[in-house]
C-alpha cells in the first residue's frame, strides 16, 4: 500500500487488480447494466489512482475504495440519463446467458430491474451489504452517512424490492410485513 | 422485547447480525420470521454472483487508470469528476465507425480476422512528411529517428481511427508491394501538424504491447499523440494475412498503458 500511495507503478497495479472483481461487482449491481459498469470500475480505477495519496488510512483502504466507486456509479448513472442509450450491441463483455439458464437470467433481469427502481442511495447501501459484505459501520463510513440511517436505508430499500421481486416468481404472494405494536 | 414485533428495521439488521436481540422473538413469532425469511431472500438475490467481465475490460480499465494523469486532489471519497477516459461502451461503436471510414475511403480494417475483399488504390489523402517505414520491406527503417506525424490530441477511438486513417489508407494502397513508407497525413481534423518529439522513431511501447499480446504482427504504422495531457504513441499492428488487417494501439508513453484500442483481435 504504501508503494502504490508513492506512486509505484507495479505496485499500484497489482492493488488495483486486487480489488477490480469485487469493485466491478459493485458497479454491475449499481449500474444494472455490464457496459455502464464496464464504464464506472474504469472511472473509480482512474478516481482510485488520483486520490490515492490522500487516502489517510482512517478507514480501510477497500471501505475507502467502495466509497470512490460507489460515487462513480452514482455519477456514471447520472450521466446515463443525460446521454441516449448506443444501438450497437455490446461487445466482450458479459457472456450470453446459456439457454438451460433461462430461468436464471429472467431472475438476473428481474433483479436488475428491481434494484434500479431504488433510489441511488438506497441502492448503494443493499449493494454494499449484500454484495461486498460490508458492516453497516462499514457501509457508513463509505456512504458518510451515520449508522442509524445505514440500516433505514438498508431496510428500507429491501421491503421495496421484496414485492418486485417476488412479483417475477409469484405474483400472488407478496409477503406479508409485520408492523410494530 | 418478545411480545411486540420487531419494525421493519429491527428485522433486517437482525439478517445481517446486526440485531440479535431480537433472535428470541423471531424465533416464536411467525410473522416476524416470515419478514426475517422475505429480507433474507432479498439479500439472497442481490448477493447473486454477477457474472466476471471479459479480461480486456479489466485489462483497459487499469491501463487507464495508471496511464492517468497521476494523483490529483480529490477528497476523501469526495465525489469524482468525469475524467477523460473513454468509455468501454462508445468502443465497439468507434470500431464500427473506423471499418465505416476504411471500407469507404480505401482501406480494409478487419475485427477478428473477417476482411473486405474491396482493397483498392484509390487514395486521394495528401500525405505528410512523416517518415515512419511500413510494409514487410521497411522494417530497416522502423527505427530510424525522423519526423513522425503527431495525431494531436486524441479523446476516444473514434478520432484515432480518423486520424491514423490517411496514414492506414497509405500504407495499404501501396504498402502490399513492400516498398511503402508510412505517410500518416496530416487529419483534417487537427488545424495544423504539430512537429513531433524527437524521441519517437524507436517504436516505444512495441515490445511491452507485444508482451500482453503476442499475436500482433509487424507494426506498420505508427505516430505520436496525446490524451488530454498524457503524452502517447501510436503504433499499428498488422494482425493478419491481409496487409490491410491492421489494429491500433494507443499507449502512453510512460508506462505504455493501452489508452485506446481500434480494431484487431
Amino acid at each position: 500500500m504504501a508503494a502504490a500511495r508513492a506512486g509505484d507503478r507495479a505496485a499500484l497495479d497489482r492493488l488495483l487488480r486486487r480489488h477490480y472483481d469485487r469493485l466491478y461487482a459493485v458497479c454491475r449491481r449499481m449500474t444494472g447494466d455490464p457496459a455502464d459498469a464496464a464504464d464506472a470500475c474504469q472511472e473509480a480505477m482512474m478516481a482510485i489512482v488520483r486520490g490515492l495519496p490522500r487516502f489517510d488510512g482512517r478507514s480501510a483502504f477497500a471501505t475507502w475504495a467502495y466509497r470512490v466507486t460507489t460515487n462513480a456509479c452514482l455519477d456514471e448513472l447520472r450521466r446515463r440519463r443525460r446521454r441516449p442509450e448506443p444501438g450497437l450491441p455490446e461487445g466482450p463483455g458479459e457472456p450470453a446467458s446459456p439457454v438451460d439458464d433461462a430461468e436464471g437470467a429472467v431472475t438476473r433481469l428481474d433483479l436488475d430491474a428491481a434494484l434500479q427502481s431504488l433510489p441511488g442511495d438506497y441502492r448503494a447501501a443493499v449493494v454494499l451489504r449484500d454484495v461486498s459484505g460490508l458492516s453497516y459501520e462499514e457501509i457508513a463510513t463509505a456512504l458518510d452517512i451515520p449508522a442509524g440511517t445505514v440500516r433505514s436505508r438498508i431496510a428500507r430499500g429491501r421491503a421495496a424490492l421484496i414485492p418486485l421481486l417476488a412479483a417475477g416468481r409469484n405474483p400472488a404472494a407478496p409477503p406479508e410485513r409485520p408492523t410494530s405494536t | 422485547m418478545s411480545d411486540r414485533h420487531a419494525d421493519l428495521e429491527a428485522l433486517s439488521a437482525f439478517v445481517d447480525g446486526e440485531a440479535p436481540e431480537w433472535a428470541d422473538h423471531v424465533a416464536g413469532c411467525e410473522a416476524c420470521a416470515g419478514s426475517v425469511a422475505a429480507l433474507r431472500a432479498v439479500a439472497r438475490a442481490v448477493a447473486t454472483p454477477v457474472d466476471v467481465p471479459a479480461p480486456m475490460v479489466r485489462e483497459r480499465a487499469i491501463a487507464a487508470a495508471l496511464a492517468g494523469p497521476g494523483p490529483e486532489p480529490v477528497a476523501n471519497g469526495a465525489r469524482i469528476r468525469r475524467s477523460s477516459s473513454i468509455p468501454t461502451r462508445w468502443l465497439v461503436p468507434a470500431v464500427a465507425a473506423m471499418i465505416l471510414f476504411l471500407v469507404g475511403g480505401a482501406a480494409v480494417v478487419t475485427i477478428g480476422g473477417r476482411h473486405s475483399t474491396s482493397e483498392t488504390a484509390t487514395v486521394n489523402a495528401p500525405e505528410s512528411s512523416a517518415k515512419f517505414a511500413t510494409g514487410p520491406g521497411a522494417a530497416a527503417d522502423s527505427s530510424a529517428a525522423g519526423p513522425v506525424t503527431d495525431l494531436g490530441d486524441v479523446p476516444d477511438a473514434t478520432t484515432l481511427a480518423a486520424r491514423a486513417r490517411p496514414g492506414l489508407t497509405s500504407r495499404t494502397a501501396s504498402g502490399a508491394s513492400g516498398a511503402a513508407t508510412a505517410a500518416p497525413a496530416a487529419p483534417s481534423a487537427v488545424a495544423a501538424p504539430v512537429p513531433a518529439p524527437a524521441v519517437v522513431g524507436t517504436r516505444p511501447c512495441e515490445e511491452q504491447a507485444r508482451a500482453r499480446q503476442p499475436s500482433l504482427g509487424p507494426v506498420v504504422y505508427f505516430a505520436t499523440a496525446r490524451r488530454g495531457s498524457v503524452p502517447a504513441v501510436v503504433l499499428g499492428f498488422s494482425t493478419g494475412p491481409d496487409p490491410a488487417q491492421v489494429t491500433l494501439l494507443m499507449l502512453a508513453q510512460d508506462g505504455c498503458g493501452e489508452l485506446l484500442r481500434v480494431a484487431g483481435p
